[in-house]
């Protein structure tokens, strides 16, 4: 099983941009709720591997990244 | 039935547009933005598709920046509060509609004050009536596109340019214009871009957009304040808006069917063309004009115009403009009569006191619907 990792973003919307951003560099990604920041958290679901890239890319697109990202083992 | 009232809203709706809305409701109607399940996400999903179509009709490379209200007026209201504050004066053109005018008005109360600057299709004409009115204290110029009542279609590139220059924020009201006349708000240079999704995107009823400008990209949207606080979906434990757009600006449930049909809209009228869509709405538009000016005792108002938005303005002598109506309604032909919420470019066209009679049209419309009007008027204007 692969572990995911969530990318964390201000908003839904941005999430949403974020998604298809990722899509179109080879990363698959998810929208995704967490309970960061005391709840009602955005952000993207991907496969850890992937985490390091995808900020990369996510902040080259204009879309602002929060630092603390979560794993969650095993899903997906 | 004939309806010839499209610049109040368009009808009927494409069967995309219809399909949309239904689908919507049936399959995947969840609150957008609010839960991650799968509802939710697909609606999402749905909402950000909508916002992705908008953004590339105005030639915008930010979704995130559409903002989406309930209806045009919605979206002014939510673009002029967001920006205005006491102190600040306003420049609004001679052709605005209430959607415009009050707000702006309403606003007095907060120390914001306006003036009203000529609209005219003549661009040296319309910044010589902004330099005039420029004050100290000036911080936003409102244009109105293409009117709503006459052909009128103002410059916005040009006023674009002088707000730059000036250095004051401008926002397009293109109501009239979105879906008929090609805008790229890059090029124009406005902050903001407020339209309905209801008229010429032919989406329903039930939601309008305010598309910002680069310059309130991610926390930049916090420059804006907010018209309405509510719940956003994100940052739930804060008392405050999130800063980012559009979120920061859309408080409650979004009105996803309508948002599924507007992009429904978009996609048809893109399919076809604005341009193409303009061009034969102008033309159903002349067709009238000369007609009706053929008969006696019928004045259209600025004829050499019609062509530019599809719309013709005119009134009969001795016949009231609602009476006018009333009886093209009893021979199943639908247009609007009085001042159509646009006092101020009527005063700037000159119609009497009453107003006129306006038929506008859509891409649904024939020359037989044309045929039909003037046939009435004849009918009509014999009766007195």
């Amino acid at each position: 099983m692969t572990n995911t990792c969530i990318i964390r973003t201000e908003t839904n919307t941005l999430a949403l941009k974020g998604k298809k951003l990722l899509g179109t560099h080879g990363i698959r990604a998810e929208t995704a709720r967490t309970d960061a920041a005391g709840g009602c958290a955005n952000g993207l679901r991907l496969p850890c591997e992937s985490v390091g890239e995808a900020r990369d890319i996510l902040l080259r697109g204009g879309i602002p990244v929060l630092t603390d990202e979560k794993t969650e083992r095993g899903k997906r | 039935m004939i309806y010839l009232d499209n610049a109040a809203t368009t009808f009927p709706k494409p069967l995309v547009v219809t399909d949309a809305v239904s689908e919507c409701l049936s399959d995947y109607c969840g609150n957008p933005g609010r839960a991650g399940h799968a509802l939710s996400v697909r609606a999402a999903e749905a909402v950000y598709s909508c916002r992705e179509a908008i953004a590339a009709l105005f030639g915008s490379d930010c979704p995130e920046n559409v903002v989406f209200s309930g209806n045009a007026t919605g979206a002014l209201n939510l673009a002029l509060h967001g920006m205005l504050r006491g102190g600040d004066h306003v420049l609004i053109s001679g052709i605005e509609h209430n959607a415009v005018l009050r707000p702006v008005h309403a606003m007095l109360g907060e120390g914001v004050t306006y003036s009203v600057y000529p609209a005219s299709p003549d661009p040296d004409e319309v910044i010589r009536g902004l330099e005039k009115r420029l004050r100290p204290d000036t911080r936003l110029v409102v244009a109105c596109h293409a009117s709503n009542i006459c052909g009128i279609v103002l410059p916005l590139a040009e006023i674009g340019a002088f707000c730059e220059k000036h250095r004051l924020r401008f926002v397009a009201d293109v109501s009239q214009s979105a879906g008929k006349i090609p805008i790229n708000i890059g090029e124009i240079g406005a902050d903001a871009i407020c339209a309905p999704g209801h008229k010429g995107l032919y989406g329903p009823p039930g939601v309008g957009f305010v598309l910002f400008g680069d310059k309130y990209r991610g926390e930049n949207g916090k420059k804006l304040r907010p018209l309405l606080s509510g719940g956003s979906g994100s940052r739930s434990k804060e008392a405050e808006m999130p800063p980012f757009l559009p979120e920061r600006l859309e408080a409650g449930t979004l009105p996803l069917p309508a948002i599924a049909g507007l992009e429904a809209g978009i996609r048809a009228v893109a399919a076809i063309g604005p341009e193409r869509l303009a061009e034969y709405e102008g033309e159903l538009a002349a067709k009238s004009a000369d007609g009706l000016g053929d008969i006696p005792g019928v004045r259209v108002w600025l004829p050499g115009l019609v062509r530019e938005n599809g719309i013709v303005l005119f009134t009969a002598d001795g016949i009231p403009p609602e009476e006018v109506a009333r009886r093209l309604d009893g021979r199943g032909i639908c247009v609007r009569a009085g001042y159509h919420c646009a006092p101020l470019a009527h005063k700037t066209v000159g119609t009497p006191e009453g107003g006129a009679v306006r038929a506008s049209f859509s891409m649904y419309n024939t020359e037989n619907d044309v045929t039909a009007l003037l046939e009435a008027m004849k009918e009509i204007v014999s009766e007195r």
